[in-house]
C-alpha cells in the first residue's frame, strides 16, 4: 500500500504532505498539535477540508473497501453499541468481515484484556475503551495501514504491541504511530515525522532524530564518568558523551532529555555506578537574551540593506570608479 | 448488511428506560392539551389538540429526541462511525439508524393521535372510527416524516446540530403557508389535517411532499456522510 497526503488539511492540521510507502513512521510531537487530526484522516474518519487523502490512490473516507485494510486508535474510541464488550467486539469483527465466534474473546484474552469481556462497554473508562481498540487494531492481520495514536499508553501490555506492530511491519505493511512522548517515540522506532505549527511533511530519505543537538545535553557527575561513557556509547540510542576537566563529569547528548535520562538511570543502577549530579544542560538566560539580541540586530541589519538596495550599489560603482 | 448494522446500533441506543420516559412524558402532554381543549368548547377540540399538542408540538419533539438518542447526541457520521471505520456503507448504516426510530415515532404518533380522539370526542362518537383511521395513517406519516428529515438534517453542523435548526426552522418557518413553509414538515401535516394549505396544495400534494421533502434531507445527509 501506498499512503499519499498532498496540501490535506483537516480541523487544525493546516497541512499534511507525506508519501509513506511499507515500514515503520513515529509521529512525534506536543500535545496542542494536531496528531488527532491527522490520524481521523488517515483512517478515512473524516475526508479532508482541502487537499487530497488517498491510499492507493483510492479515498479512505469515501470507500469502505479501503477502511476495510485500516486499523485505526483514536484520540477518542468507541465500541458499537453492545450489550457486552464481547458482543461490541465481535460486532466490530464482523463489520470488517471477520468471523467472530469465539475470536472476540480470544483477541481480548490475547491481549490481557479478558476481564472486560463481560462488563457493559460504557462501564469501560477512555483508557480501557482505547485498550480494546487497539487489541482489534492489533488483531487485523489483513490490514495494510495502521494509524495509531499513543499506543503504548494502554492497559495492552507494551512488549505485546511492540511485537504486533514488528510482525506488521514486517509482512509490509504500513504502522504510524502518533505520540506526545520521545520514549515512547524510541520505543516504537521507525522514521521519525515532526507535527509543527499544525503541518508535517516527510522529506525523501532519511529523516534526522529530531530533539537531537546541544539543547538535549544531560551533564552528569558519577564516581566512574569513562565507564558511564562506554556504556553509553554501547547502548542503541545513539548517545554522544564528552568526557569534562574531572575524570567524574560527563556530558551526554541524546536524542531527548527524558530518554537519556532514563538510560543513564538504569545503565547506572545495572552496573553499580554512582550518580552524584545529573542535570539538564539548558543555557543560562543572559545566554538567551544575548541570543536574542543577536536575532534581532542581524533582522534589522538584514531588512536595512534590503530597504536601502538599490542606493547601495551606486554607492559601490562610485567606489570603484574612484579607485 | 450494513443497513442491519445501523438498525442494530440504533436499537441498542434507543433500548433505555429514558426513551420510554421521554415518549411517556410526550403522551401525558398531548393528553393534558386535548383535556384543556376539551374544556375550552366540544367542537373542534379534536382539531385543535391534534393540529396544536399532538402533531405541532409534541411529535416534532418526538422525533428530534429519537434521532438525537440513536445519533447519541452526535452526527449522524459520527453516529455510524463504530461500524463504519472498519469497512461498513455509511450511506447504509445512516439508512439503518433511521429505521428504528422512524418506527417508533410512527407507532407513537398513530397511537397517539387516536387517544387524543378518544379524549376530546369520546367514545359515542358517530365518526371516531373514521377519524381515528386517518389520524392514524398520518400519524404513521408524519412520525417517520419527521425522524427521516431530521436524520438527514443530522449529517450537517458541529456534533448533528443540524437537527436542531430544522426543529427551529419548522417551528418558526413550518407555521406559515408560503414558499418559505414549504420544506418543512409541519406545514404538510397542517394540511393533511385538513388545516390551512401550503402553496395551496391538495392533500394529495401534501402527502407527496411530506414524503418528498424529508426524504430529500435524508438523501442531501447519507450523500454527505458518504464524503
Amino acid at each position: 500500500m501506498r499512503a499519499v497526503l498532498q496540501a490535506a488539511a483537516f480541523g487544525a492540521l493546516r497541512s499534511a504532505d507525506l508519501e509513506l510507502t511499507n515500514g515503520r513512521y513515529v509521529v512525534l510531537s506536543n500535545e496542542r498539535e494536531p496528531l488527532g487530526d491527522l490520524l481521523a484522516l488517515l483512517s478515512g474518519r473524516e475526508a479532508p477540508q482541502r487537499g487530497r487523502v488517498a491510499l492507493d490512490g483510492a479515498a479512505p473516507a469515501a470507500r469502505p473497501s479501503v477502511r476495510r485494510k485500516l486499523a485505526a486508535l483514536l484520540f477518542e474510541e468507541a465500541l458499537p453499541p453492545a450489550a457486552t464488550v464481547q458482543q461490541g467486539v465481535a460486532s466490530a469483527l464482523a463489520a470488517r468481515g471477520e468471523a467472530s465466534g469465539d475470536r472476540a474473546l480470544t483477541l481480548l484474552s490475547d491481549a490481557g484484556l479478558g476481564h472486560l469481556a463481560d462488563l457493559a462497554p460504557r462501564a469501560l473508562g477512555p483508557r480501557e475503551l482505547r485498550s480494546v481498540a487497539l487489541a482489534l487494531a492489533l488483531a487485523h492481520d489483513s490490514a495494510e495501514l495502521f494509524a495509531l495514536h499513543e499506543p503504548l499508553a494502554t492497559y495492552v501490555p507494551a512488549a505485546l504491541v511492540l511485537a504486533r506492530l514488528d510482525a506488521h511491519t514486517a509482512r509490509g505493511a504500513i504502522v504510524l504511530c502518533t505520540t506526545t512522548s520521545p520514549a515512547d517515540a524510541t520505543a516504537l522506532g521507525g522514521t521519525w515525522l515532526c507535527v509543527e505549527l499544525g503541518r508535517v511533511r516527510a522529506n525523501a530519505g532519511a529523516t534526522p532524530r529530531l530533539g537531537a543537538g546541544p539543547w538535549q545535553q544531560v551533564l552528569i557527575e558519577t564516581n566512574d564518568a569513562r565507564a558511564l561513557s562506554r556504556l553509553l556509547h554501547d547502548s542503541a540510542h545513539g548517545f554522544v558523551s564528552e568526557l569534562g576537566a574531572s575524570s567524574q563529569s560527563l556530558k551526554v547528548t541524546g536524542p531527548a532529555l527524558d530518554v537519556t535520562v532514563h538510560e543513564v538511570i538504569a545503565l547506572a543502577r545495572q552496573h553499580g555506578l554512582e550518580i552524584q549530579r545529573i542535570e539538564a544542560a539548558v543555557p543560562p538566560v543572559e545566554a538567551l537574551l544575548a541570543a536574542r539580541a543577536g536575532f534581532a540586530r542581524g533582522a534589522y541589519e538584514a531588512s536595512r540593506a534590503l530597504a536601502l538596495g538599490p542606493i547601495a550599489p551606486q554607492g559601490a560603482s562610485r567606489a570603484d570608479g574612484g579607485s | 448488511m450494513s443497513i442491519r448494522g445501523g438498525v442494530d446500533i440504533a436499537r441498542a441506543r434507543l433500548a433505555r428506560r429514558s426513551t420510554g420516559v421521554a415518549l411517556g412524558l410526550a403522551l401525558s402532554f398531548e393528553l393534558g392539551v386535548a383535556l384543556l381543549e376539551r374544556a375550552q368548547g366540544h367542537v373542534g377540540a379534536a382539531d385543535r389538540a391534534l393540529s396544536g399538542g399532538a402533531f405541532g408540538v409534541a411529535l416534532p419533539l418526538v422525533g428530534y429526541f429519537l434521532v438525537g438518542r440513536a445519533c447519541a447526541g452526535a452526527s449522524s457520521k459520527e453516529a455510524v462511525a463504530p461500524l463504519s471505520r472498519h469497512g461498513m456503507d455509511r450511506y447504509a448504516l445512516t439508512l439503518g439508524l433511521t429505521v428504528p426510530p422512524a418506527l417508533l415515532a410512527s407507532i407513537f404518533a398513530a397511537f397517539s393521535s387516536v387517544v387524543v380522539l378518544l379524549v376530546t370526542r369520546g367514545t359515542g362518537d358517530a365518526g371516531l372510527l373514521a377519524d381515528a383511521l386517518t389520524s392514524s395513517w398520518i400519524g404513521l406519516v408524519a412520525g417517520a416524516a419527521y425522524v427521516v428529515a431530521f436524520m438527514g438534517a443530522s449529517a450537517y453542523g458541529r456534533g448533528g446540530r443540524g437537527r436542531s435548526w430544522l426543529l427551529a426552522a419548522d417551528f418558526v418557518l413550518g407555521a406559515g403557508s408560503s414558499f418559505l413553509a414549504f420544506p418543512w414538515p409541519k406545514a404538510h401535516i397542517r394540511n393533511l389535517l385538513g388545516g390551512s394549505a401550503t402553496l395551496e396544495l391538495s392533500q394529495a400534494g401534501a402527502l407527496g411532499a411530506l414524503l418528498g421533502t424529508s426524504f430529500a434531507f435524508l438523501l442531501l445527509g447519507t450523500l454527505r456522510n458518504q464524503r
